[in-house]
């Protein structure tokens, strides 16, 4: 019963017309941004994919209206999980040093995110501080128009990226 | 020069009028910015063409259904338990369930900013910052600083008894709606504002704010807060805000 009803939802969800309404405007900029943020076509296109496989997961929640910065915040924090990854993993990377600072940063709502999977399950995703860092430093966003994009008060984001620059003097003193 | 989100967002139609106005201005008289947004179209066009929606549409969805499906797989046994954790709380903690269904289910299904009275409101505690000409509203645990003014706003569900009081990081109690220390009567069905803001000092770490309530009038007592929580007489909603901290020279 349970899952029959899961499949109906998945059905539903997977509105195609309105999808490829989605894809066909969009998906250059996400490609592009992955391409500018990960510097190798191949993974610039995983992470497109995954960029859209999230949005036709969610697309019910999701306001497609206008989902310009979704996708641009979303393609922004998946490239960072993928340049994090490979730093743990001390691969070669051809990501600038800034970028690279930002994505190794340790995000306090990852660890919340990791501590309350459950309550996450149930909730919406925060923004977070690393997309919020790349927005401003390397997008150049002023704090008003990053916090518009993410949905946060201006105060919150100069919090947020207040704890950052300290946390990125301290990576570059040791 | 105008950087590359907006552009893009330009080319879509997604900015604000006034922003779409100015760039349209300037690509009227920049040459360079005529042919960027030239190349960012051209881009677009070999892109779609490289990957075109007819083929990747299909890979798409079948890799989401193959996610969802493991999805599934993954927080099932979660979800199971969180289940029969809700299901079974009433048996064993009486008193548990009482507080959800008295505050967690907060439903605003009206709503009147004239005070008028309206059904299905549940006991809750709103906090409210001023800005320089509004009001924005606080979430639970966003962060706020000293001399920020925070505004109150509780709606109960039934006529009842109630104090508002505020703990800081110091540990100091400060009672913001009793009638010298004793409870006052709260008015069911409208959304009630202090009448007054509270302005924050400097204490570190936090500041939460508490709406006690119970059918039968009670006195605070700051020396004793944990027997009054613990009491099965009253139900009690808390909100937190976390202080920023403050660098020196700031």
């Amino acid at each position: 019963m349970f899952g029959c009803l899961i499949q109906v939802n998945m059905m539903k969800s997977l509105n195609r017309e309105k999808f490829e309404v989605v894809y066909l405007q969009y998906m250059p900029m996400v490609l592009r941004r992955c391409r500018f943020l990960l510097k190798n076509e191949e993974e610039a296109l995983d992470v497109t994919q995954d960029v859209f496989i999230r949005i036709l997961s969610k697309q019910d929640s999701l306001d497609l209206e206008s989902p310009s910065s979704l996708l641009w915040n979303s393609a922004t924090r998946l490239c960072l999980n993928r340049i994090r990854n490979k730093n743990r993993r001390d691969l070669n990377r051809p990501t600038d040093n800034l970028l690279s600072q930002i994505a190794s940063l340790q995000d306090e709502r990852d660890d919340y995110e990791h501590q309350y999977l459950l309550s996450k399950l149930f909730q919406s995703e925060p923004a977070s501080s690393r997309t919020i860092a790349v927005l401003h430093f390397i997008d150049g966003m002023t704090f008003e128009e990053t916090a518009q994009n993410v949905g946060l008060t201006v105060s919150q984001v100069r919090y947020r990226l207040n704890n950052l620059q300290k946390k990125l003097k301290s990576m570059e003193d040791k | 020069m105008i950087p590359d989100w907006k552009l893009e967002r330009y080319i879509q139609g997604c900015l604000p009028e006034s922003d779409m106005m100015q760039i349209r201005f300037e690509e009227s008289q920049d040459e360079v910015l005529r042919a960027r947004i030239a190349s960012l179209k051209k881009s677009d066009e070999e892109i779609l063409s490289q990957y075109p929606s007819e083929k990747m549409i299909p890979e798409l969805i079948k890799k989401t259904n193959k996610k969802n499906k493991n999805k599934i797989l993954f927080y099932f046994p979660m979800v199971a338990a969180a289940v029969l954790l809700v299901a079974f709380i009433p048996f064993y903690s009486p008193d548990i369930a009482s507080l959800w269904q008295s505050s967690a289910t907060t439903e605003i299904q009206e709503y009147s900013e004239d005070g008028t009275r309206i059904k299905g409101l549940s006991l809750n505690l709103e906090v409210w910052r001023k800005t320089a000409d509004s009001a924005e509203r606080l979430l639970d645990k966003d962060y706020v600083k000293a001399g920020d003014e925070l505004q109150l706003r509780y709606s109960v569900p039934t006529k009842c008894y109630g104090i508002i009081f505020s703990l800081d990081g110091n540990g100091k109690v400060t009672v913001l709606l009793a009638n010298q220390n004793s409870s006052v009567a709260l008015e069911a069905g409208r959304i009630t504002l202090l009448p007054y803001a509270y302005k924050l000092d400097d204490a570190p770490h936090f500041e939460k704010f508490f709406l006690v309530v119970s059918e039968e009038s009670f006195a605070l007592d700051v020396n004793q807060l944990d027997s009054l929580f613990n009491s099965k007489k009253v139900q009690v909603v808390s909100f937190m805000v976390k202080k920023e901290l403050v660098s020196e020279g700031k």
